[in-house]
This record gives C-alpha cells, sequence and structure tokens, in this order.
C-alpha cells in the first residue's frame, strides 16, 4: 500500500509485497461489490486467481447475498440493495409497500431470506443452504407469486390470510431484538430460533395480559398492584446486573398495562358472566342492584306495573351490555357512568371514554319515576322503551315534565 | 474486576413500574379513583420512556 501526498491511503491495483505471491490462503468471498473473477474459488484453479483475465471477470455472475453491515432484520434489503446498486432505503420501501400487496413483501422477504446466503457464507460449497430451507423457500416464494396474481385461488383465499403470520413471525423478532438488545443475526436458524423466542416472549405476555386483567376485575387488583411493584423492584436490581432482567420488562408490561385499564375503568366482573334477563311482574319485585360481571344485562320493567313515585335502581356491568326497558308511562332520570363506550338514553347518546352521562327528569304527579345509577366497565348502557332496539335512537321519556 | 454498568432501559422501566404499581395500588385501596384520562398519560409515560431509554442505549 502507498501513502497518497495528502496523507490518505491511495489505492494500488498490483501486489504490493512479492513475497506474497505464493500464499494460498483463501479470501472470503465479499458480495457484489467485489464482483467476481477478484478472489479465487473452489473451481478455479490458484494461478488463475492471481492473474485473472477479463473474460473471467465478467463470466463469472455477481452473488446475492444478505448484507451483514447493512442489515435491519436479515439483512435481505441491504444485500439486494448492494447487489442493485440502489440506496437500501429504496429496496425498504418498496418491500414495506410489497406487504400490502397480499402480503407478498412478507412472503419474498421470507424466502430470500431462507434461499439467499449471508455474506461471506454462500461461496464455501459446504455452507451451501440446506436441501429444507430451499425447499421452505420455494414453497414460500410460490405463494408469494400467488398473492400477486390479480384473482383469488380457492384453497387458500388472498395472500391477506397468511400476513398476520408474517406479521407475527416479524413482531417476534422485533420484540427478540428489544429484549435482548441485540440484532437478531447469524445463520438461518440462528434468526428462526430468534424468532420463535419472540414469539414465545409474545405468547406469554398475552397470557400474563389477559391473567392480570381478569385478576384485577375479580377483585385482585391489590395483589396485581403488588406484582407490578415487585416487577419494578427487579428491574431496577437487575439493570445494575448489566440488564440481565431487561426481558423482564415486556412482561412486566402486560401485567401493568391491562390491570391499569380494569382498574381504572372499575371493571368488576365478580357478578357472572354471561345473558341475565330480569324481568319482574309487579312493582315489588323490582330489585335495587343488578349486577352482571361479563356479559348482557337486560332489566325489563315493562311487565312490572310500578307505582307511582319513585324507584331506585343500581346497574353494575364489568364488560358487555346493560339494558333497561321501561314502560312509556314512567319517566327515567338517569345517572350512568362508563369507562370505556358508549350509553344511549331513548334518543339522546354519548361514547368515548371516561364517559359520564347525567340526565335528571321529574315525573309529574301520580306518574312513576325509575331513579337509574348505572356502572358499566367496557360496553354500553342503553335505556329504551321496547326492546331490540340496538343503537337505533328512539324517541321516549315523553311523560317526564 | 468486572465492573457493572448500568442499563438505562431497566431502570427507567423498574422506576416506572415502581410508580404505576403505585398507582395502582391506592385505587385498590380507595386512596384515589383512577380514571381512564388520568391513565391514558399516564401508561404513554411507562412505555415511552422504556423506548426511549431503549433507542438511547447501544448495547455492545
Amino acid at each position: 500500500m502507498v501513502r497518497a501526498a495528502d496523507g490518505r491511503h491511495a489505492v494500488v491495483t498490483m501486489n504490493e509485497n512479492p513475497e506474497n505471491e505464493n500464499d494460498t490462503t483463501p479470501e472470503q468471498p465479499r458480495g457484489p461489490e467485489h464482483p467476481g473473477g477478484e478472489q479465487p474459488t473452489a473451481e478455479q484453479p490458484q494461478a488463475a486467481a492471481e492473474q485473472p483475465t477479463t473474460a473471467q471477470a465478467t463470466a463469472e455472475p455477481r452473488r446475492l447475498y444478505r448484507s451483514r453491515s447493512d442489515r435491519v432484520i436479515a439483512g435481505v434489503c441491504g444485500g439486494l440493495a448492494r447487489y442493485l446498486n440502489v440506496d437500501a432505503v429504496i429496496v425498504r420501501v418498496v418491500a414495506v409497500a410489497l406487504i400490502f400487496a397480499g402480503g407478498a413483501g412478507l412472503l419474498l422477504y421470507a424466502a430470500a431470506f431462507l434461499l439467499v446466503p449471508n455474506e461471506g457464507e454462500g461461496g464455501e460449497p459446504g455452507e451451501a443452504p440446506r436441501r429444507a430451507f430451499v425447499i421452505a423457500g420455494v414453497v414460500v416464494l410460490v405463494i408469494a407469486i400467488g398473492t400477486l396474481l390479480p384473482f383469488h385461488w380457492g384453497w387458500w383465499g388472498d395472500g391477506w390470510n397468511l400476513l398476520p403470520l408474517g406479521f407475527v413471525a416479524l413482531a417476534g423478532l422485533v420484540v427478540w431484538r428489544f429484549a435482548t438488545g441485540q440484532r437478531p443475526q447469524g445463520n438461518a436458524r440462528a434468526v428462526v430460533r430468534a424468532m420463535a423466542l419472540g414469539v414465545a416472549l409474545i405468547a406469554l405476555c398475552l397470557v400474563l395480559a389477559f391473567a392480570a386483567a381478569w385478576a384485577a376485575a375479580d377483585g385482585g387488583d391489590t395483589v396485581v398492584a403488588g406484582i407490578v411493584i415487585a416487577a419494578g423492584l427487579a428491574l431496577i436490581a437487575g439493570a445494575f446486573l448489566n440488564g440481565r432482567a431487561r426481558w423482564l420488562i415486556l412482561p412486566a408490561l402486560a401485567v401493568a398495562l391491562p390491570a391499569g385499564v380494569v382498574s381504572a375503568a372499575n371493571l368488576d366482573v365478580t357478578g357472572g358472566h354471561g345473558e341475565r334477563t330480569y324481568r319482574p311482574a309487579t312493582s315489588d319485585g323490582v330489585r335495587s342492584f343488578y349486577q352482571l360481571g361479563a356479559g348482557k344485562l337486560v332489566v325489563d320493567l315493562r311487565a312490572a306495573s310500578l307505582t307511582p313515585g319513585d324507584h331506585r335502581v343500581k346497574l353494575r356491568l364489568g364488560v358487555g351490555e346493560a339494558q333497561l326497558l321501561v314502560p312509556r308511562d314512567v319517566c327515567v332520570s338517569t345517572d350512568s357512568h362508563l369507562g370505556i363506550g358508549g350509553v344511549q338514553v331513548f334518543d339522546r347518546d354519548a361514547g368515548g371514554v371516561d364517559v359520564d352521562w347525567q340526565d335528571e327528569r321529574r315525573a309529574p304527579a301520580g306518574a312513576a319515576r325509575v331513579v337509574v345509577d348505572a356502572n358499566v366497565g367496557i360496553g354500553a348502557f342503553t335505556v329504551h322503551h321496547e326492546g331490540n332496539q340496538g343503537w337505533n335512537r328512539e324517541p321516549g321519556n315523553e311523560v317526564c315534565a | 474486576m468486572t465492573s457493572r454498568r448500568l442499563d438505562l432501559p431497566s431502570f427507567v422501566a423498574g422506576v416506572g413500574m415502581l410508580v404505576f404499581g403505585a398507582v395502582l395500588l391506592a385505587d385498590a385501596v380507595n386512596a384515589i379513583d383512577l380514571s381512564l384520562a388520568a391513565l391514558a398519560p399516564l401508561a404513554c409515560f411507562l412505555v415511552g420512556d422504556i423506548l426511549l431509554a431503549a433507542g438511547l442505549t447501544r448495547r455492545d
């Protein structure tokens, strides 16, 4: 190597050390930025490799590799960009766009991941892609091409059916990277292993999230809060052990966030679940308190022949729909709260998060009034004169003063 | 002697979990009335801090 006058290294094309002319150490293939012929391969004699001819240089095709230095997931886009001599961002944008073409982007990426060797590996005969990966890659490629066709193939539907699986696999890689702080790298087996561990962590988090939400809604909110605090302490302790507890972040979040939603929504499922209908036949049969954990709670007062005066009714529902049906000659005064969902009282409604609905009405003398206090964690609360109204607005409460 | 380096994402997540757990505990014992309007920014702070710490931390 010679040094240029300005101090930078100048590139020389001749062997700068004649003593190494007989050095037989094979060089690793370097990918398409050193297109063929410059490095010796197993098929080429050493002498020919040292003095490549123009014909050899043009005869050997460029090789496509997965980039090791420019990779986000498995280096497919980086390698393809180097192969095509374009910016890798362009290739990645096209790949993401192809995801929305029936999921073809994901499938093509998976095929390339299975078929294209890592940079520096594919040139060695002993490291050729294994047969199983080749078969899997071809299958994925066929599916990918199928998703691009302008019609739907009956036996697998369209490619969107495969899209969730692709997203799960990608999510697994992302989760693995976040949990370990390292990029998935190495051979295909290592990346698949990382993907599987990431998917397993996602599954664990889903189970934990459901269990935490259910426990908090079933009266165990204090215990769940204690678990979140314990996880916080474990994470702080692990932070001083070179982040060995970092994997605990996602499970801790999976416990904390659903439990927080349950607590904030005042979600209580202690009242059981299913569809429950109360249809009292007399005024005295009307209870002051109705509760259901999850499901549909219907309180039908139309046959109760309510006596004049106030009838106070409390409705408590964790998740689902609470429905109050009243006769047309009864005035309804409403005070309700929903954590997440909507409330509809005859022809008026509201919805969203932390919904407070107060509609105080007064009944004329001699008329009955139902004063309802409803609390729904997640779901809907409706008041109608007729059943099966759904979310249709129906005029009512005309009897109120 | 091995040097122990503080893992920022774990530390931030731990502190966040402590705060979040304390809020949940306070709501469970009816010391406060947690609403979704208050929970949403708290959860965003928790997740955002963790992601920010993870993004700013480079592991060798």
